[in-house]
């Protein structure tokens, strides 16, 4: 099993930012996406402390009324995603089935234009922080292969955001792409960090990498170091910390 | 005495597919009955990530050095073969064949273990993951024996497709995302216990099961509240507190 597909999809996503001449950042994944898919809009949103659903990125003509009434109406696909922590493949937007689970924002968002929704959270085990919504204006269930690809993109989606929260300034070459969901240990040293800093899985996976990354190693190495009790982090000062 | 052990597991399993069902808890049950039935020193379960590489969801134990091999596997090995062929594939005796797999070969060996068989969990023209089987001597496996290794490896793919009907394959590949990211949950509330306890991720699994089973709960379930409900699971906590202590005395 070569990592040919997820080489391929962050590739797409390189090109993308050198193509715009701007460093990788949420919106290159949202742009890259709807690219790849040929989607009439791609929408990636987040779940905050406070906010449920933020939208944060979008792209194509479709993609702001979908977020809009989904904001507006407190129903829809992207919203179930988060709820539920799973994928939402909507192949046919004004099916029965479909207008039933969701009353008013099915026929709305037909009469929008469109037709079909494939929703991807942005997960990582417990840690949830938003969807990637991909919207095209015909029926349409993506296959097994498309449903691989978009998972990547809301890997990438994650992982860009995850760092954003620690490095607002970061370039494309700063991040440490890889399959994180690989290594057991980079998840069970996330759950041992969550409890040394005091902290949720979000905050401590970020602390996680951002430590590799100063360091300069690997992320599965940082992580094989927590679980061997050779590396503790300690909690997070206000002002800024310099990392361990 | 095979057949019997299998019918009992398999009405066991059944019943798990009813009430409460977790994948994870069911896979992992799998992996552990697997040992018994077919007298085998070690099973694993890897499943095709939608994403492009085959991962471990499910150890008979969790020894690091097991799970190191089942991670190999992504690149080449016994599992890898028969999910890209959609066969059993079986290894008698690594030794006699160096070639075949030369890392994968060189590390079970290390690793002390001689002999592999893998079957596929499939559905239709769609393979799903393997159900891997580790001998520490070499070992032949009977007609029998791979017969019932392969309804095993049905069971196991009717458990993760269990939740929904299934009539797409997209379905099914939203199943695997699922299944997997269970276990990273699983791994993740792992950590955290074994931080909060002192002690190691191993242990902290076993805690996790026992306390699980003893309350009726499902695998995910109390790794969930582990995790939602940090100040929550102190009852829980303690009994893996107690278990370091019960083992350093």
């Amino acid at each position: 099993m070569e990592q040919q597909r997820t080489a391929r999809v962050w590739g797409l996503i390189f090109a993308h930012a050198r193509a715009d001449g701007r460093p990788i950042s949420i919106d290159t994944v949202c742009h890259a996406c709807a690219d790849a898919f040929g989607a009439a809009g791609v929408t990636i949103a987040l779940h905050r402390d406070l906010v449920v659903y933020e939208p944060v990125s979008a792209t194509g003509s479709t993609a702001p009324r979908l977020a809009d009434l989904q904001v507006t109406l407190g129903e829809g696909p992207g919203l179930a995603a988060l709820a539920d922590r799973r994928t939402v493949l909507v192949p046919d937007l004004g099916a029965t089935e479909t207008a039933s689970r969701w009353p008013v924002f099915a026929p709305a968002a037909v009469k929008a234009g469109i037709r079909s929704v494939h929703v991807f959270p942005l997960l990582l085990g417990a840690i949830a922080i938003g969807v990637l919504e991909i919207s095209h204006a015909d029926n349409r269930l993506m296959t097994p292969d498309e449903i691989g690809d978009a998972l990547i993109f809301a890997d990438a989606a994650l992982l860009i955001q995850t760092h954003q929260l620690v490095n607002p300034g970061a370039g494309p070459t700063d991040l440490q792409f890889g399959q994180v969901e690989r290594w057991a240990e980079v998840h069970q040293a996330t759950g041992m960090v969550a409890a040394q800093i005091d902290a949720d899985l979000t905050t401590a996976f970020v602390r996680l990498r951002a430590h590799a990354y100063v360091a300069g190693r690997s992320l599965r190495e940082v992580a094989q170091d927590v679980v061997a009790r050779t590396l503790r982090l300690e909690p997070w000062m206000n002002n800024g910390e310099s990392e361990d | 005495m095979l057949y019997r052990r299998t019918a009992q597991v398999f009405v066991e399993l059944a019943d798990t597919l009813v009430a409460g069902f977790d994948v994870i808890d069911f896979l992992q049950s799998l992996a552990e009955r697997a040992v018994e039935i077919f007298d085998v020193d070690a099973a694993g379960i890897v499943l095709a990530d939608p994403r492009g590489t085959l991962t471990l969801v499910a150890a008979s134990s969790e020894e690091v050095r097991l799970l190191e091999l089942f991670q190999l596997q992504e690149e080449e090995g016994a599992c890898l073969d028969c999910y890209r062929s959609g066969t059993a594939v079986t290894c008698a005796d690594l030794s006699t064949d160096p070639a075949r797999w030369p890392r994968f070969s060189a590390a079970a060996i290390t690793l002390g273990f001689s002999a592999v068989h893998a079957f596929p969990l499939r559905l239709r023209d769609q393979v799903l993951g393997a159900i891997g089987l580790f001998n520490a001597a070499p070992r032949e496996l009977s007609e029998d024996t791979t017969t019932v290794a392969q309804a095993l490896a049905d069971v196991a793919t009717i458990g993760i497709l269990n939740e929904r009907t299934l009539r797409e394959h997209q379905v099914v590949t939203e199943q695997l995302h699922f299944a997997l990211n269970s276990r990273v949950l699983l791994e993740q509330a792992k950590g955290m216990l074994a931080e909060r306890a002192r002690i190691d991720v191993g242990q902290a699994f076993a805690v996790l099961r026992k306390y699980a089973r003893d309350h009726n709960r499902t695998l995910t379930s109390v790794a969930q509240e582990l995790i939602d409900n940090r100040a929550g699971m102190t009852d829980l906590i303690a009994v893996a507190a107690g278990k370091r202590i019960a083992e350093s005395g």
